[in-house]
């Protein structure tokens, strides 16, 4: 027999001898097992709450008869590590990853068959909200009006993530969302409520966090994030983050709350992000970062292969080399490209490019971007006024500047056939 | 000692807004009219009256921006994880038609302002409209959030007008600490009416959902108290001053007012012409933050119950039912243009009716849901604390059955 647990809420049930009166509360199923059979049904008695076994419940048409002697059902008490139906997921939010929905279970179908209880799916959508609202009557009118059939989501894919309790369920298995793309997970995290944001970001490897975290468009909400995460777990985030983000999405916090992540770092990446961080964000140096190669020109090229496969790992961008004398002036560039296709026994020197275009820590945003489109430029380096090189500044900085300047849209759009 | 002290504030400051903004709004139109009538009425023998819902206030409010800051959650998504489908269609309903009527009541407070300030209300009222629409639909929270803080100082004219209305200090001290009850059915029917306006439901899904999308946390509870109440008691200086500006010139002189519209004109002769000017500015100001927060309130607590997308955050296509509640709400904000001022009495009757069907509801869903532990974790009530809050809560709402009972059967009260 199939049926709405909605149904069962608040009714009554008799004990085997038809003289103890109790009411329907709630079904529970063990943690941590892969079952689909509740396991204790919890009942509201005169002396407080009582659960007995969900085996022993017979649900007729008239009502319910739970079996067991009325002296054996135990007290029952929140504590126990059972996840509760009504309590922890009706009513509650669904992420729907594969949709990127976040829906809620308006109701629970159960299957009840040869005295036992399984739970077949939950039930979202608007048919199973009106019918929670109106009885069958509202459900009727909805299929009929809004022609919307009964949307469900199957049992076995309504995976709790974080605590049992934890309100937040996904449509898929954990280890499958985990794999999904940053951007994606991003774009889910703005619609989770604040816990559940910790939770799933601490479900998540610390670069995939860091990746999420750097992907989620509200400065605002990102900032929030960061506050709330406790301060090691936040900073651990951080240090996975390039530089030049850390710096941007600290300048949100309050002072204080930026050192305590940046205090919790290792030191070499805590420095030059507090060191970006003292520059205005609408800056070159606001918007560089300090994760690019630099060699000196009197090194060979197969030298140079050799040392930029060993930092390759940490840089942000390694297409444009840079080439800087002693005082760490900048002295040229090339490209990868350039350096594959020269011999290996040529001096860096006698390869690069100079002088090189570059920005200053002080030119604004859109000077660089500017630069930068009209160049064609992936990356572009900065310099202090001296022509030390500091950073540099990768198209991924600009790209929303560059696009508003070049009225990409626009272009985008006429070049569509009419 | 000095950096734990500057950290503080620095948090404070990052903190700061919802309590602030949710506190001021709550001098909308249909405040400024009730303080202005009490002044103009009664004096000063009314003020003490607001020292007390001050306190109901602060209780309240503070509640709500615990649970926010506790459960990251708005109050309409609680509620509807914790009662169910029915109780949220209900309660969503209710907020639904007051504050919808309360909004038109705004705009009406927008008209008349502008009015009296020599600009027409057909000019007025849809710039206004516009100028909301497009802050909150083009601009960003911080946007949003700057601007209400800005617009908080506009208040500041109240308490000029107060001092322009040259009061005998003595006997306002007087007013505010010495409780004088009087018989007088129109006097009871208007301590009603200011408690009425002051702690209305709107205020607990705004500030609760403010300081859910700012992201605070368990953490930051201190600052959010402390905001509370520096929110609270700045409307409530707000409101003194109002009732102080009409008891010092027009309730002497005997003239009585059914509008704030009207005490601004009336102040013009005894306070002279620019303490009635500024009366104006604060009204249209006033008027204007609250049909710019009625609506998004609104919008934000029906998508969040039913599980639509609710950031603010978000684009129009995005999220379509929010937004575009939104608009309709202040589509029916202008459409007070073409009203007769006769039917806007009932809409603001109306509004206050459902508000105070509304109220115990609220009130005791909050209660309930702050006592929870599998809600709130450690951040529960204390036992005083819940002494005071059902104590109050019980007095609220006796108070506002009794508004609904004088609204239904006694047109005359407000």
């Amino acid at each position: 027999m199939r049926l709405y647990l909605s149904s069962l809420q608040g009714r009554r049930v008799m004990d085997a001898k038809g003289d103890k009166l109790a009411r329907f509360v709630d079904l529970t199923i063990p943690t941590g097992q892969a079952t689909a059979e509740a396991k204790h049904v919890i009942l509201r008695t005169q002396e407080g709450l009582r659960r007995a076994d969900a085996h022993r419940l017979v649900i007729g048409q008239e009502g319910m008869i739970c079996e067991q002697p009325y002296d054996s059902w135990e007290a029952f008490d929140d504590t126990q590590a059972e996840v509760r139906l009504i309590e922890d997921v009706m009513d509650k939010q669904v992420v729907d990853i594969g949709n990127r929905k976040i829906i809620r279970v308006n109701d629970i179908v159960l299957d009840y068959t040869a005295a036992r209880v399984l739970i077949r799916a939950v039930c979202v959508g608007p048919t199973s909200f009106l019918r929670r609202l109106g009885g069958e009557r509202l459900a009727g009118v909805s299929r009929s009006l809004l022609k919307n059939r009964e949307t469900t989501i199957d049992w076995h894919h309504v995976m709790p993530l974080g605590s049992v309790h934890s309100a937040l369920r996904l449509a898929v298995p954990w280890d499958k969302a985990a794999a999904f793309h940053p951007a994606d997970l991003a774009m889910l995290m703005e619609d989770l409520d604040s816990q559940e944001q910790i939770a799933m970001l601490s479900n998540l490897d610390l670069e995939k966090a860091a990746d999420t975290l750097a992907s989620i468009e509200e400065d605002q909400l990102r900032a929030a994030i960061l506050r709330r995460l406790a301060p090691e777990k936040a900073s651990d985030i951080v240090e996975e983050m390039s530089p030049d983000d850390a710096a941007d999405f600290l300048a949100d916090l309050p002072a204080p709350d930026a050192d305590a992540i940046l205090d919790g770092m290792e030191k070499p990446s805590s420095e030059s992000v507090r060191r970006l961080m003292e520059y205005d964000e609408r800056t070159a140096g606001g918007i560089m970062t300090t994760e690019f190669v630099a060699l000196p020109p009197d090194i060979a090229v197969d030298e140079a292969i050799k040392r930029i496969r060993a930092i390759a790992e940490e840089a942000e961008a390694i297409y444009y080399i840079y080439v800087v004398d002693a005082e760490n002036h900048l002295a040229g560039v090339f490209s990868l490209r350039e350096l594959i296709v020269s011999k290996s026994k040529d001096l860096l020197g006698s390869i690069m490019t100079e002088p090189v275009i570059h920005a200053e820590t002080e030119w604004s945003d859109h000077e660089c971007a500017d630069l930068m489109a009209r160049y064609d430029f992936i990356s572009l380096p900065v310099t202090d006024a001296d022509e030390h090189l500091l950073g540099i500044i990768t198209i991924d900085d600009v790209i929303d500047l560059v696009m508003e300047r070049g009225g990409w849209r626009r272009r985008a759009q006429r070049r569509r056939p009419a | 000692m000095r950096r734990a002290l500057f950290s503080r504030i620095a948090i404070f400051l990052a903190v700061v807004g919802p309590g602030i903004i949710t506190g001021n709004v709550d001098n909308d139109a249909g405040g400024i009219t009730t303080y202005s009538i009490a002044g103009a009425n009664y004096g000063y023998s009314m003020l003490w009256v607001l020292l007390l819902v001050t306190i109901a206030l602060v209780v309240v409010q503070e509640m709500s921006a615990r649970l926010g800051a506790v459960t990251g959650k708005g109050l309409a998504d609680l509620i509807r994880e914790r009662y169910g489908v029915k109780t949220a269609v209900f309660t969503i309903v209710l907020l639904v038609l007051a504050n919808l009527a309360t909004t038109i009541s705004e705009f009406a407070g927008v008209a008349a302002a502008s009015e009296i300030l020599g600009i027409s209300r057909y000019i007025a009222v849809p710039i206004v409209a516009l100028f909301v629409w497009a802050l909150v639909v083009r601009g960003s929270f911080k946007v949003v959030e700057r601007t209400m803080l800005v617009l908080v100082l506009l208040f500041g004219t109240y308490i000029i007008s107060g001092f322009m209305a040259r009061p005998v200090w003595s006997e306002v001290w007087r007013g505010l600490l010495v409780p004088s009850i009087s018989h007088d059915p129109g006097y009871i029917a208007l301590v009603i009416a200011l408690t009425g306006t002051t702690i209305t439901p709107w205020m607990q899904f705004y500030q609760q959902a403010l300081v859910v999308d700012k992201g605070l946390g368990q953490a930051d509870l201190p600052y959010i108290r402390a905001d509370t109440y520096l929110g609270a008691v700045m409307t409530d200086v707000m409101s003194f001053f109002m009732i102080v500006a009409c008891g010092a010139t027009l309730f002497p002189n005997g003239i009585r007012v059914e509008s704030a519209a009207e005490a601004a004109i009336a102040l013009r002769p005894f306070a002279g012409r620019y303490a009635s000017l500024l009366f104006a500015i604060g009204l249209f100001n006033a008027s204007t933050m609250a049909a710019s927060v009625l609506p998004l309130s609104t919008a934000h607590a029906v998508a969040e119950a039913f599980g639509f997308e609710s950031n603010i955050g978000t684009g129009f296509r995005d999220a379509p039912v929010f937004w575009g509640l939104y608009t309709f709400f202040l589509a029916v904000g202008t459409s007070i243009l073409i009203f007769p001022r006769a039917n806007l009495i009932k809409v603001m009757l109306f509004s206050q009716t459902v508000n105070g069907i509304l109220l115990p509801f609220i009130l005791i869903a909050m209660l309930r849901l702050v006592n929870d532990r599998r809600v709130m974790g450690r951040h529960t009530n204390g036992r005083v604390a819940n002494a005071i809050a059902w104590a109050q809560a019980i007095t609220l709402i006796v108070l506002t059955f009794m508004l609904i009972y004088q609204t239904l059967f006694h047109q005359s009260s407000i």
